[in-house]
């Protein structure tokens, strides 16, 4: 018993020996992403006013990935997403903190210490309140599908005190198509491009309660887009 | 006991598991999974051998991964170059290399020497490790404008002819190509009838069809067929292959060096810029202390002019760019003087003869520019302030402009040298050190900007509210000046810049080759005495109906004429047949 448990913790360790070694001759994929990380440039980033109490941003600095509009993907960078201004914001080795030009991303992923992704962010253009025209936002990926859902992580200043409250917003796209919804029942069945009856069948039976929960929408649109 | 029976079998699964983890790793460590020993194997079908300088080489190129040759190339470049052996002249050029078989075109220069010449073609991961899988195949180019020569030069060891073994095993697929006639009237219509064997019923054939007619010069001009080319590189490919790959895209590396001493200019930090009129497109590196630099240019990049100076100098600084230019090395066999028998002068003569009544009666097609869809990154999309000198009064130079409608921005003068001031509003202070783009290339001249006025400037734009972060630089701000005629001043170019011609030939849709695939019909009434009677690089031969027939006509040229299929099948088996039929 003891000389098969030996027999494996060789081979499992043999095992790994070849993998690092493996790994020490990805040269080129990192001199590629090298160049990359270097080469980002970008407005420097100031924080606007300290005195505001509130989350600003979605996330602690974290390792992600950028997609750029060229095509290429930058891995390993230090992001973060600041929600108040809608940018994405780089670490550089300086400890100097960078903004992403918006135009120049289609989107980032961030990951977690165990290199899962945490959030994935999405250039989309959509059609704000109280503006004429639309704008290029990064909304968070909640469900890809058919039937996509987005929610763009606002957070918006309090007019009675110094404080940032989270203001996030709900976006269900289907193709070109889109419509912005709050987290109701009747919001998502108001949706004119998603089938009432289909969507109501399914709401109940998985019994799904929708009231003000965030979860149980992507559990509900993801059963849609099946 | 049942628990001790459950641990045992339990452990004597994971030992399973284990093992059957090192055999597939150690499998793919000295198989066939391991990228590290798919060194590419290359061949090059040419529409024919005997060019006039100013004439289309038209090719299809068959990539495969050495051992794994259903697998795309890893390598995304694949370079050509054309070595005149007399003169040691090299022509240069490359290709995108996104699938196994492409096929593309390139125009010979006008100028070119008349004589033989090497055409090589190779990845740079094969230049590097295995320089012995180059295809190379040799050529003869004539010209016009020059006599054409009673002897040539051509490397001794050309002479030897490889001559390994091009035949292919019972079972695996095989190509037949025949020809309805033996004889053909001028002007009459060819039938060619090409068949594969053993073709599975989802397996398709990937062909090139070449027809033309026979040169006095087969003991020179060498070919090997794919069959001969690939087996010959199986014997010699058991070297693995590490460095050199270029598996994203176009790596332009080199050196900095001070142009006094040769040294290296340690950690240079390198802009790489091309001239646009709608935003910056620049990428920054930084050099490490030998000078080496690298930069990796997508297709957004090709056929582009790039520019490439050193960041963080105000005045011209006095280096050399050694970029590696990813050539071969000649071939150190001497070259040998061959002279030309009379029926070789002949027909030498006869070509050019054939160019000249192209060159006279073709009607020449011009091609619309595809457009690429990659976009270069501009990380200056969003400036602070855009300024149109055309909706102001007109202003006659720099100092006016910035004095009447940019107050953010002052011209100064000192010892008749300009600099420019950028008001940062982070800061809340005017300051010097701004990076400066004209025409979105960085630009240092700023005794050059301030003699530019409304009629030369067509935009200004401003990045002042926050310092401006470039790779380890660190910028107070940006001033991006966009003028009418979008040209950088020679002078300028010549003393700060290295400029460097990023030349992609196209490939596929990009390229139209209908020219050379004449119709069964006849339509246009130009004298008509094409050598080479037909080129189809796009053959497909499906394995459910495992044949195809190619029509074409010929032309008023009475002579033996070759018609060669080369290809390859889509589980990579290479495919090779030739036919010859006379026309009388």
């Amino acid at each position: 018993m003891k000389g098969v448990f030996f027999c494996m913790i060789m081979l499992f360790s043999f095992q790994n020996g070849f993998t690092q070694t493996d790994q020490a001759k990805d040269g080129p994929d990192e001199a590629y992403m090298l160049n990359f990380q270097k080469g980002i440039m970008g407005i420097e980033y100031i924080v606007p006013d300290i005195s505001y109490k509130g989350e600003r941003y979605y996330n602690n600095w974290t390792y992600g990935d950028i997609f750029l509009t060229s095509g290429e993907r930058i891995t390993g960078l230090f992001l973060r997403y600041e929600q108040y201004l809608d940018q994405l914001l780089w670490l550089k080795d300086d400890f100097r903190v960078g903004v992403i030009c918006k135009a120049c991303i289609k989107g980032f992923n961030l990951y977690n210490d165990s290199n899962n992704i945490i959030a994935s962010f999405v250039k989309k253009r959509i059609k704000l309140e109280l503006e004429s025209d639309s704008t290029e936002c990064l909304l968070q990926l909640l469900v890809n599908g058919e039937y996509s859902l987005y929610a763009r992580r606002k957070v918006s200043r309090l007019p009675d005190a110094p404080k940032l409250a989270d203001d996030t917003r709900y976006y269900i796209f289907n193709n070109d198509r889109y419509e912005r919804i709050k987290l109701y029942p009747h919001d998502l069945l108001s949706v004119s491009f998603i089938d009432k009856t289909r969507m109501r069948s399914i709401i109940k039976t998985n019994r799904i309660k929708l009231r003000n929960d965030e979860k149980e929408f992507i559990r509900a649109i993801s059963l849609y887009n099946n | 006991m049942r628990t001790r029976n459950k641990i045992q079998i339990f452990t004597f699964i994971l030992l399973i598991v284990a093992i059957n983890d090192l055999l597939i790793y150690g499998g793919s460590i000295n198989g066939s999974d391991n990228p590290a020993n798919d060194c590419e194997k290359i061949f090059v079908h040419l529409d024919k051998t005997v060019y006039v300088a100013g004439e289309n080489i038209y090719y299809k190129v068959y990539v495969i991964n050495g051992n794994s040759p259903l697998q795309v190339p890893e390598s995304k470049i694949l370079y050509f170059s054309l070595s005149e052996h007399k003169s040691g002249k090299q022509i240069s050029w490359r290709i995108n290399l996104d699938k196994n078989a492409l096929h593309g075109s390139y125009q010979l220069p006008e100028n070119m020497n008349a004589g033989i010449y090497q055409l090589a073609a190779y990845t740079n991961r094969i230049r590097e490790n295995l320089p012995e899988n180059i295809f190379s195949q040799e050529l003869i180019v004539l010209n016009l404008a020059k006599e054409t020569p009673d002897s040539i030069y051509m490397s001794a060891s050309d002479a030897v002819t490889d001559s390994k073994s091009g035949t292919v095993p019972d079972d695996q697929p095989n190509i037949r190509i025949q020809s309805l006639k033996a004889v053909y009237n001028t002007n009459d219509k060819v039938a060619l009838e090409i068949t594969v064997d053993n073709l599975h019923l989802n397996d398709t054939a990937y062909l090139s069809l070449s027809v033309t007619n026979e040169t006095p010069f087969s003991g020179i001009l060498h070919s090997a067929n794919i069959i001969q080319q690939f087996n010959r590189i199986g014997e010699i490919n058991d070297r693995p292959c590490f460095s050199g790959l270029e598996n994203y895209t176009y790596i332009l590396s080199g050196r900095v060096l001070n142009k006094d001493d040769g040294t290296p200019v340690r950690n240079a930090k390198i802009f790489l810029a091309v001239v646009d009129s709608v935003s910056p497109k620049i990428m920054y590196t930084a050099g490490d202390s030998d000078g080496n630099f690298r930069l990796y240019l997508n297709q957004f990049y090709d056929n582009k002019e790039i520019i490439l100076q050193l960041a963080g100098y105000a005045e011209n600084p006095d280096i050399l760019w050694d970029i590696e230019k990813k050539s071969i090395p000649d071939s150190e066999s001497p070259d040998v003087s061959l002279p030309l028998s009379s029926e070789q002068v002949a027909f030498l003569n006869r070509t050019k003869d054939i160019r000249l009544i192209e060159a006279v009666y073709t009607e020449r097609m011009i091609s619309k520019k595809v457009t690429g869809t990659i976009s270069g990154v501009s990380y200056f999309a969003c400036p602070d302030i855009i300024i149109i000198p055309a909706d102001y009064t007109e202003m006659n130079n720099f100092k006016e402009l910035t004095v009447n409608i940019i107050p953010a921005l002052r011209l100064k003068n000192n010892y008749d040298n300009y600099y420019l001031q950028l008001f940062n509003i982070s800061n809340k202070a005017l300051s010097e050190n701004n990076l400066v783009l004209l025409n979105g290339v960085p630009f240092n001249d700023i005794n050059y900007i301030a003699t530019l006025g409304t009629r030369d400037i067509l935009r200004i734009e401003i990045i002042n509210s926050s310092r401006f972060l470039a790779g380890d630089l660190t910028y107070d701000g940006v001033i991006s000046v966009y003028t009418h005629d979008n040209k950088i001043p020679e002078t300028y170019i010549n003393s700060h810049t290295m400029v460097f011609q990023n030349t992609v030939a196209v490939t596929d849709a990009e390229n139209k080759y209908d020219e050379n695939v004449v119709p069964v019909r006849r339509q246009s009434r130009f004298p008509d005495f094409r050598n080479n009677l037909y080129w189809n690089p796009e053959l497909k031969v499906y394995g459910n109906n495992n044949k195809v027939t190619v029509e074409f006509t010929t032309s008023l040229l009475a002579d033996k004429f070759n018609a060669r299929i080369e290809g390859i099948t889509s589980s990579g088996n290479p495919l090779s047949a030739t036919v010859s039929f006379n026309v009388k």
